[in-house]
């Protein structure tokens, strides 16, 4: 053998065992829920998998004609437009905060900010219910200044913000992590350049972090909305989608049409959120690309 | 996250055979035996693997000793599953043919597991499907076998706060025109809600489709191949839904999650609720257990036009087609399905059994709260037994929600849902 086709297999070798696992659990279902989608398939034929016909695009068609499914596709869209800058501006805003001032409880702020990363959902979710409360902890702060606060998770207005405001306070803290070491990464001198030239606290910040945080920004906005269009373990745990499907996303859609064994209707979504995937990631490179 | 193993499994093949073939369905499923081949009557043998769920899961190894003494030579392994998203678990199973013995199966989902043609018919002549309660056997019936034997039933009476209505000076409601009454005389005494009534949640409409059923509806025609939802019985009934809640005796807000009604009940803020057996000790953990034997009275639902159904539910026990102790696993259920066994199941859990005659001997016969839900049985009715029954119940708990919100009329919802059952489909 010679050394260059040892080197070959050896590095094949060191390789397999990701491709295979990758191949089994990455590509092999991507392939399988695609052709799903395609097909009538449903609870009824798992044990005859083969014995399916081809539907074409009619779960496609099927799913853009059901009101259900299209409340599902806005409640997706006002969660990730109002979500992500949301989050992006706290976390930003904290990552700041710690990277400058308050030195010594720095520690401590980071692991308070990162806690609820960590934390069970279903553990939050028992508290979250008790906050939101028509008599709960957050109606009653408003209380004191004067505001009659909503039934929040029992009114369609006001269940979708709730989520909303639950899944930013859950998830802000990796991007806050990202964000401080991109602001760690940008060189004290240029900084300190510019206050030597005269510029404000808020000018530098406009003209020299922000310029520098494009490649950080951009990879918070991608993670961020690949994570948000998948909304989903919110209103599972909170509301159960409702009420009167005021928080069923996308995704839960999807899995309850798995629940009912139909299982192309529910490749169907889960496909029209892969494409809602790519085009906004896609769009968010454009945008970032375009300025860098 | 939605390539479950089931996806996976399935339809890892799937792909090549499209485009190798472009297949298509066999219009007619092949005609099927009534029942499956009958077993013997020697003792059981070998290792028995059974899932069960829930609190049935964590006492099952109890019962399941006393079969290994009347069976030397049997193990019986059971894994507790919990009951969120068993039914994946178990279509997950079905479809990679990595499966247990037998299954505990919700009642409402016996006709989609044997859909799939994942489970074995009851052999011939293994129990006496007469002997149990009439509303257990209808679900577990699918394309004119059975595929499951009742195991324990579980129905819905009507709990009040008795302390109220001796203040109030009334007494518990027999029939729907005492019902009204009744609980505003209750909200007199102080409670917020007369009644608390399911309002959207998932489940809902094991609260509300008794009151259609009550009004003499059948929501289903009789050979199962449409749904009729859209009948003027169906209509009074949830006329009769609503008025609880446009007369103020019934939140609009009805309750989400589980353990949200009792800390309300013992406080005296919501008079009456409609639960099951399991409520006695959820209301015993809540106020303790001199609140339930002073200020809580159980009497069975009031009767409507046709008369006063309620929800049957319950578990069921299904053997798989590949198991691998076929035998050994009927022979297990054919031991729990008798009548001896399911009043030491009751001590042991508390469920209700499934036979009529259990109920003849010890606490079952003499126990006065036990009486009311055994009342109850006599009426009590399951849903459809469909494949997709599953899929309506989602669409009735949507419309269920609207009216009980007075975003649609009760005639509306009906037309909405008659519209979308129909889309649906029986699955026959």
């Amino acid at each position: 053998m010679s050394e260059r086709a040892r080197r070959t297999l050896i590095a094949w070798a060191f390789c397999a065992p990701f491709v295979a696992l990758f191949a089994t659990f990455g590509v092999w279902p991507v392939l399988s829920s695609l052709s799903m989608s395609v097909t009538d398939i449903t609870a009824r034929d798992i044990r005859t998998p083969f014995s399916v016909d081809f539907v074409g695009l009619a779960h496609y068609t099927e799913l853009f004609g059901d009101p259900t499914f299209l409340r599902a596709a806005l409640n997706t869209l006002y969660f990730v437009a109002v979500g992500i800058p949301l989050t992006m501006i706290i976390a930003l805003a904290l990552a700041v905060a710690l990277n400058s001032g308050i030195q010594r409880a720095k520690g401590f702020f980071r692991v308070a900010y990162f806690a609820p990363v960590v934390t069970s959902i279903v553990a939050i979710a028992v508290v979250w219910r008790y906050l939101y409360e028509p008599d709960g902890m957050i109606n009653s702060v408003l209380a004191v200044v004067g505001i009659h606060g909503p039934d929040w998770l029992n009114d369609p207005n006001w269940s979708m913000p709730a989520l909303i405001l639950m899944a930013v306070w859950r998830h802000f803290g990796i991007p806050m992590v990202i964000f401080l070491a991109g602001l760690q990464s940008i060189p004290e001198d240029l900084l300190e350049a510019a206050r030597v030239d005269g510029a404000t606290r808020r000018r530098a910040f406009r003209s020299i972090t922000l310029p520098l945080l494009r490649p950080t920004t951009l990879v918070v906005a991608v993670l961020l909305s690949i994570g948000y269009l998948q909304f989903f373990e919110e209103p599972f745990v909170m509301t159960s989608g409702g009420p009167l499907d005021s928080t069923t996303s996308i995704s839960y859609y999807a899995y309850e049409q798995f629940g009912f064994g139909n299982y192309g209707m529910a490749s169907a979504a889960s496909y029209v959120l892969v494409a809602a995937i790519a085009l906004l990631s896609l769009l968010q490179f454009r945008i970032f690309r375009a300025k860098a | 996250m939605f390539t479950s193993t089931v996806a996976k499994t399935l339809v890892g093949g799937l792909a090549v055979a499209l485009l190798l073939t472009g297949c298509g369905r066999s219009e007619a499923r092949p005609t099927q035996a009534a029942a499956g081949a009958p077993i013997d009557t020697k003792p059981a043998g070998g290792s028995i693997t059974v899932w069960a769920m829930g609190t049935e899961g964590e006492l099952l190894p109890k019962l399941a000793a006393q079969f290994s003494q009347a069976n030397p030579g049997v193990k019986v392994v059971v894994t507790a599953v919990p009951w969120q998203d068993y039914a994946k678990k178990v279509q997950t199973a079905i479809a990679s043919g990595d499966t247990p013995d037998a299954t505990m199966v919700g009642a409402v989902d016996l006709a989609a597991f044997a859909s799939t043609g994942g489970l074995d018919k009851v052999p011939s002549g293994l129990v006496d499907f007469s002997v149990f309660y009439r509303g257990a056997v209808q679900s577990t019936t699918f394309e004119g076998a059975e595929y499951g034997v009742p195991w324990y039933v579980e129905t819905r009476s009507l709990f009040y706060r008795k302390d109220m209505a001796q203040a109030a000076g009334v007494s518990a409601p027999k029939t729907w025109d005492e019902y009204g009454p009744f609980l505003k005389a209750l909200q007199k005494q102080g409670a917020k809600w007369g009644l608390s009534l399911p309002t959207g949640a998932t489940g809902t409409w094991q609260g509300v489709v008794p009151f259609m059923w009550q009004a003499g509806a059948q929501v289903m025609n009789g050979d199962g191949t449409t749904f009729t939802f859209d009948t003027p019985e169906a209509l009074k009934g949830l006329e009769f839904y609503r008025s609880f809640i446009a007369s103020k005796i019934s939140s609009p807000n009805g309750p989400v999650s589980l353990g949200e009604i009792e800390p309300q009940f013992v406080a005296g803020s919501t008079a009456a609720l409609i639960s099951g057996p399991w409520e006695v000790n959820l209301l015993k953990s809540a106020g303790g257990a001199s609140f339930v034997d002073d200020k809580v009275g159980i009497v069975p639902l009031p009767s409507g036009p046709k008369s006063n159904a309620a929800y049957i539910g319950g578990g069921q026990w299904a053997v798989f087609k590949d198991a691998k102790n076929r035998e050994g696993a009927w022979k297990f259920i054919r031991w729990m399905a008798s009548p001896d066994v399911q009043r030491t199941w009751y001590d042991l859990s508390g469920d209700l059994p499934a036979i009529e005659s259990a109920w003849n001997e010890g606490k079952l016969a003499t126990d006065a709260t036990l009486a009311v839900f055994r009342t109850q049985l006599k009426t009590a009715q399951p849903g459809p037994n469909t494949t997709t029954w599953r899929q309506v119940t989602a669409v009735l708990d949507a419309e269920f929600e609207k009216v009980a919100k007075g975003v649609s009329s009760p005639q509306a919802a009906l037309r909405e849902i008659q519209k979308k059952a129909s889309a649906i489909g029986t699955g026959a």
